[in-house]
C-alpha cells in the first residue's frame, strides 16, 4: 500500500487524461523560440566551440562515485576548453535513469539540451527520433565533425550500426575496443589442480572427457577427501552451454549466425547442436557436469571457490574471473587461466565472439536545444583522444601520465597510458567523468610492467587463446534496429522462443528430454512457434541495415 | 471420573495446539530474524568475508570499515538531511490536511457527503498513470524542487477514511450538540474536542505517513534531478543496484561493461548503508507498534 502512495495524490491527473487523451503528451513540443541571436560557434574541431560562453542543459546518468559532477574537475577542464557550461539533470545510475529520460521524452516537455550517458536512450532513439524529439544526426557527423566523422570511418560497421529504419541516425554510441573482452563465455582452470591432474590442457572433446573423469575421483585440491571436487561447473544462465557447445557449432548470445554469402541461421535446429547436445549429456549423466551450476548464483559460486577449507570447482565457465574469485583472495592473481576452446569430433573449434564494439544511444540531442550544433560540437570535443584520457583517467600526473618514448603495451604495440590510479575502484572521486560518456574507440594501452601476472596484460594473453578461434566478423549476427511494428513481433516471437529453447536446452542435458527421442518435436515445436518467422525479420531488417 | 478425563484430554489438546503454535510461530519468527541479522552481521564483517560468502549468520573478521566509509560517504549526509526535512514537513502537510479532510466527512449533516467520499475513493482504485502525473507536476512548476515530494502525497484517501471512521465512532455527536450551545466554532470543535479525543488516530497518521516518507524513493526518482535534493533510499538504491547488469547484457551489449562497471568498494557500503537507513524506524517501532496495530484494525474493522 505504500509504494502506492505515490500515485495516490494523482486524483487531478486523471482528470487531464480524460478531456484531453494521450495527446497531451506531446504539447510542450511547441515552445521553441527562435534562436538566440549573436551565438557565433567557432568552426569544427576549433576550441574553444564557441567564444561567448553558452549553456547546455544535460540531464545525464552520473556514475555513482562520482561526488557532484558541477564540482568535477573533468568537467572544469571541458568548460575551460569548449566555454560550455553545462547545467546538469542528475539521472539514477541504470535502468532507472533511463526509465526517466524515457518519461521526459514521452512527456515531451521541458526537455534538456542533451541527453547523455550509459545506454540512456537505447531502444527509445528510433521512436522518439522519428517523432521529432531527437535531432537527426546524420548531416552534423558529415559536415560539422572532425573527430567522431575520423573515428567512424576507422571503424568498420560503425555508422551501419547506428542507422535506424528511416537511414538517420539519432544517437551517439559507444565504441569500446578492449580485446580481451570481446571473446566472451570462456572457461577457467587452475594451474596447480591441473599440474596434480598432469593430463596437461587436452583441447578436445575426448580429452577434456578424460580430463574431467579423472578430477572428479582425483584430490587435486589436496585436503584430503577426493570426493569434493566439482569437475565442471559455472554460474547459473547459459556460459557453460555456450562454451561447450562451440566445438559443435558456433553459437552464441543471439542464437542466430550470418551465412558466408549473408543468409541468416539458427543453430539451434541444425544437427550439430543435436550432437553437442549427446556430448553435454553425457557430461552431465557421469556426474562431470555440476548439477548445481543451473540454479546457482553468483555468491554461491564465489563460495564454492574462496568459501571452505580448499577450492572445489576445477573447470570454471565464465566471462571473466572477478565473477567467482575477487580481487582481493591471496590465490587471485596466479591461479585461474583461460581454457582454451575445445575442438570436437567433426573438428569444429570456435569461441563465442563480440565483435563489434558499438553501442548505440549513448547521447542524444533533442529538439529543444536551441543550439543544436553547439551540443553537437560539444560531443565532438568530447571523442578527442585529449578528452577521452581526461574523462576516463582523471588528472594527468596524479592519475595518469603519457609514457615515455619506446615503451610498450600489453598488446606488444607502443603504450599511451601509465595508469597511476584506476578510478573504477574509487568509492568516491571528483576527477573522472568515467561512463558519463562512451568511449570512442580508442585503445587505452597501459605500459607493459613486465609483471606477468599483471591483470589486464595476463587477461589480454589468455585471451589470445579464444582470439585465435573466433569466427570471422561477417559471421556474426550485429545489431539490428527494427522499426515499431517489426521491433513487436520480433520481440514477442523472440522471448517465446528462446524461454522454450532455454528450457528444452537443459532438460536435454539433464535428460529429462532424450536427444534422440525428443528431438524431432523440439525442432517441430520451434519451427510452430516462428522461428522462420523471426528469422525472416531480422533477415528482412539485416539486408536493409547491413546489405 | 469421565468428566475429569475429558479435562484432561482437553488439556492435552490445548498443550498440543500451544506446541504447535509456538512452534509455527517461532518458525515465522526465524524467517523474518534471520535476514535482518544476515545485514547487521554482513554490516560489521570484511569485505572479503561477504564477498566470498563466509558469512551466513555471525560477523566474520569483525570490521567497522563499512561504516567509517558511510559516514566519509558524502552523499549520506546530503540524503540524510533531505530525507529527515521530507519526513518532517511532509508529515505535518499530511497530518494537518488528513485532519481537515475526515471532520467535514464525518458529519452527517454535511451535504455531498456521499458525492465527495466518492470521489475519493476513486482514486484509491484509478490514477491518471505515470506520465500524465509527470506532466502534471511539470505543468505546477513544481518539478525538481522539495514540493515534488510533499504536494502530490500531501493526502492519503486511505488515511482520511480510517480517521473519519474513527471520528464517527468515537465522537459522539451530543458532544457536538453540547459544543454548539456552548457557541464553539466548527474550527474550534475540532481543535478543543476533536483532536484532544482522537489523540490514538492522530498518531497512527504521524506514523503512518512518516515511514511512508521515511521508505519512499519513486518521487524522488521521478521528479527530482539535482543530487543536493535527493532523499537517503536514492542513494542507497543506487549503491544496491549498482552491481545489477543482468547476463543478457553481458552478451548482447557490450562485454567490457562487466569488468570495468563493477565499482567493488560500493560493496564496503552496501550492508551499513542499509542499516544507518532504517536505524531511525528500527529504533522508534518497538515504541509506537502498538498504535500501528491499532490503526490498522481500525481500518480493517469498521473502513
Amino acid at each position: 500500500m505504500r509504494a502506492k502512495r505515490v500515485l495516490r495524490g494523482s486524483g487531478p491527473a486523471l482528470l487531464i487524461v480524460l478531456l484531453t487523451g494521450a495527446q497531451f503528451a506531446f504539447a510542450g513540443g511547441e515552445e521553441e523560440g527562435a534562436a538566440a541571436p549573436g551565438v557565433m560557434v567557432n568552426g569544427a574541431g576549433q576550441l574553444p566551440i564557441v567564444d561567448q560562453p553558452y549553456t547546455l542543459t544535460v540531464a545525464a546518468i552520473i556514475p555513482p562515485n562520482i561526488v557532484d559532477i558541477s564540482t568535477n574537475t573533468a568537467t572544469q577542464w571541458a568548460e575551460e576548453q569548449t566555454n560550455v557550461k553545462v547545467e546538469w539533470q542528475t539521472l539514477q545510475w541504470g535502468g532507472e535513469g533511463r526509465n526517466k529520460a524515457n518519461l521526459m521524452l514521452a512527456s515531451g516537455a521541458d526537455l534538456p539540451d542533451v541527453f547523455l550517458g550509459n545506454q540512456i536512450v537505447r531502444g527509445v532513439d528510433f521512436a522518439y527520433g522519428s517523432q521529432g524529439l531527437l535531432v537527426p544526426l546524420n548531416d552534423y557527423i558529415e559536415n560539422e565533425s572532425v573527430h567522431i566523422k575520423k573515428l567512424y570511418e576507422q571503424i568498420p560497421l560503425t555508422a551501419s550500426q547506428m542507422t535506424m529504419p528511416d537511414g538517420n541516425i539519432y544517437s551517439i554510441g559507444s565504441m569500446s575496443l578492449i580485446r580481451q573482452n570481446r571473446p566472451y563465455a570462456k572457461a577457467w582452470y587452475n594451474d596447480q589442480f591441473m599440474e596434480t591432474l598432469g593430463l596437461g590442457i587436452p583441447d578436445t572433446t575426448d580429452g577434456f572427457l578424460e580430463l574431467l573423469r579423472k578430477a572428479k575421483v582425483t584430490d587435486v585440491n589436496g585436503n584430503g577427501d577426493p570426493n569434493d571436487e566439482i569437475p565442471f561447473t559455472g554460474e547459473k544462465g547459459e556460459i557453460p552451454q555456450i562454451f561447450t557447445m562451440n566445438a559443435f557449432v558456433y553459437i552464441d548470445g543471439k542464437r542466430i549466425n550470418v551465412d558466408a554469402d549473408g543468409t541468416l541461421w539458427s543453430p539451434i535446429v541444425s544437427d550439430q547442436f543435436r550432437d553437442g547436445l549427446r556430448y553435454q549429456h553425457q557430461l552431465y549423466a557421469e556426474g562431470l557436469w555440476d548439477r548445481e551450476q543451473f540454479v546457482q548464483d553468483q555468491q554461491q559460486m564465489k563460495q564454492l571457490v574462496m568459501g571452505g577449507d580448499a577450492a572445489r570447482p576445477v573447470i570454471i565457465s565464465q566471462h571473466i574471473k572477478n565473477r567467482f574469485i575477487d580481487a582481493g583472495h591471496a590465490t587471485y592473481r596466479n591461479w585461474f587461466n583461460n581454457y582454451p576452446p575445445l575442438q570436437g569430433p567433426e573438428g569444429h573449434r570456435t569461441a563465442a565472439f563480440n565483435p563489434f564494439s558499438t553501442v548505440p544511444g549513448w547521447g542524444a540531442i533533442t529538439s529543444a536545444a536551441q543550439e543544436p550544433l553547439i551540443a553537437w560540437r560539444w560531443f565532438d570535443f568530447l571523442a578527442t583522444q585529449e578528452a577521452q584520457w581526461r574523462i576516463y583517467q582523471g588528472e594527468q600526473g596524479s592519475d595518469w601520465d603519457y609514457p615515455a618514448e619506446g615503451e610498450n603495451s600489453f598488446y606488444g604495440t607502443p603504450a599511451n597510458l601509465i595508469e597511476k590510479v584506476f578510478m573504477w575502484a574509487e568509492q568516491e572521486q571528483n576527477r573522472a567523468w568515467l561512463w558519463l560518456y562512451p568511449r570512442q574507440g580508442y585503445e587505452f594501452r597501459t605500459v607493459d610492467d613486465g609483471d606477468p601476472y599483471n591483470e589486464a596484460g595476463r587477461l589480454y594473453r589468455q585471451s589470445l587463446k579464444y582470439w585465435e578461434y573466433v569466427p570471422d566478423e561477417k559471421l556474426v549476427l550485429p545489431v539490428l534496429n527494427m522499426t515499431e511494428d517489426e521491433n513487436d513481433e520480433y520481440q514477442a516471437l523472440r522471448s517465446e522462443i528462446l524461454a522454450y529453447h532455454n528450457e528444452s536446452w537443459v532438460k536435454f542435458i539433464t535428460g529429462d528430454l532424450d536427444v534422440d527421442a525428443d528431438w524431432d518435436d523440439y525442432a517441430a515445436t520451434l519451427e510452430r512457434m516462428g522461428l522462420g518467422r523471426l528469422l525472416e525479420i531480422a533477415q528482412k531488417v539485416y539486408d536493409r541495415q547491413y546489405g | 471420573m469421565v468428566a475429569g478425563a475429558r479435562a484432561a484430554r482437553g488439556a492435552r489438546g490445548d498443550r498440543v495446539y500451544l506446541l504447535a503454535n509456538h512452534l509455527f510461530l517461532g518458525g515465522a519468527l526465524l524467517i523474518v530474524l534471520y535476514p535482518l541479522t544476515y545485514i547487521v552481521s554482513s554490516s560489521l564483517s570484511s569485505v572479503q568475508a561477504v564477498l566470498s560468502g563466509r558469512v551466513w549468520l555471525w560477523p566474520v573478521d569483525f570490521s567497522l570499515d563499512g561504516y567509517r566509509a558511510v559516514v566519509n560517504y558524502s552523499k549520506t549526509w546530503i540524503g540524510y538531511a533531505n530525507t529527515l526535512i521530507y519526513t518532517g514537513v511532509g508529515t505535518a502537510i499530511n497530518v494537518v490536511l488528513t485532519i481537515l479532510a475526515a471532520y467535514p466527512l464525518s458529519r452527517r449533516d454535511m451535504a455531498g457527503r456521499g458525492c465527495i467520499m466518492f470521489l475519493m475513493t476513486f482514486t484509491l482504485l484509478f490514477h491518471g498513470g505515470l506520465i500524465p502525473t509527470y506532466v502534471l507536476i511539470q505543468k505546477l512548476g513544481i518539478m525538481n524542487t522539495r514540493w515534488a515530494m510533499l504536494l502530490p502525497s500531501a493526502m492519503a484517501v486511505w488515511n482520511v477514511i480510517i480517521t473519519r471512521t474513527y471520528y464517527q465512532s468515537y465522537v459522539p455527536n451530543e458532544l457536538l450538540e453540547a459544543a454548539k450551545i456552548d457557541g464553539a466554532s466548527d474550527f474550534s470543535f475540532v481543535w478543543r474536542v476533536v483532536i484532544p479525543l482522537s489523540g490514538a488516530i492522530t498518531a497512527v497518521n504521524v506514523l503512518f505517513y512518516a515511514v511512508g516518507h521515511w521508505n519512499s524513493y519513486f518521487p524522488a526518482l521521478l521528479y527530482l534531478h539535482d543530487q543536493n535534493l535527493f532523499p537517503l533510499q536514492l542513494f542507497l538504491r543506487q549503491i544496491l543496484i549498482i552491481n545489477d547488469i543482468d547476463t543478457d547484457m553481458m552478451q548482447n551489449l557490450d562485454v567490457a561493461l562487466i569488468d570495468e562497471g563493477r565499482l567493488g568498494l560500493m560493496e564496503l557500503i552496501k550492508f551499513s548503508i542499509i542499516i544507518v537507513a532504517s536505524l531511525p524506524v528500527l529504533c522508534i517501532y518497538p515504541f509506537v507498534q502498538k498504535h500501528f496495530i491499532k490503526g490498522v484494525m481500525i481500518g480493517s474493522l469498521k473502513g
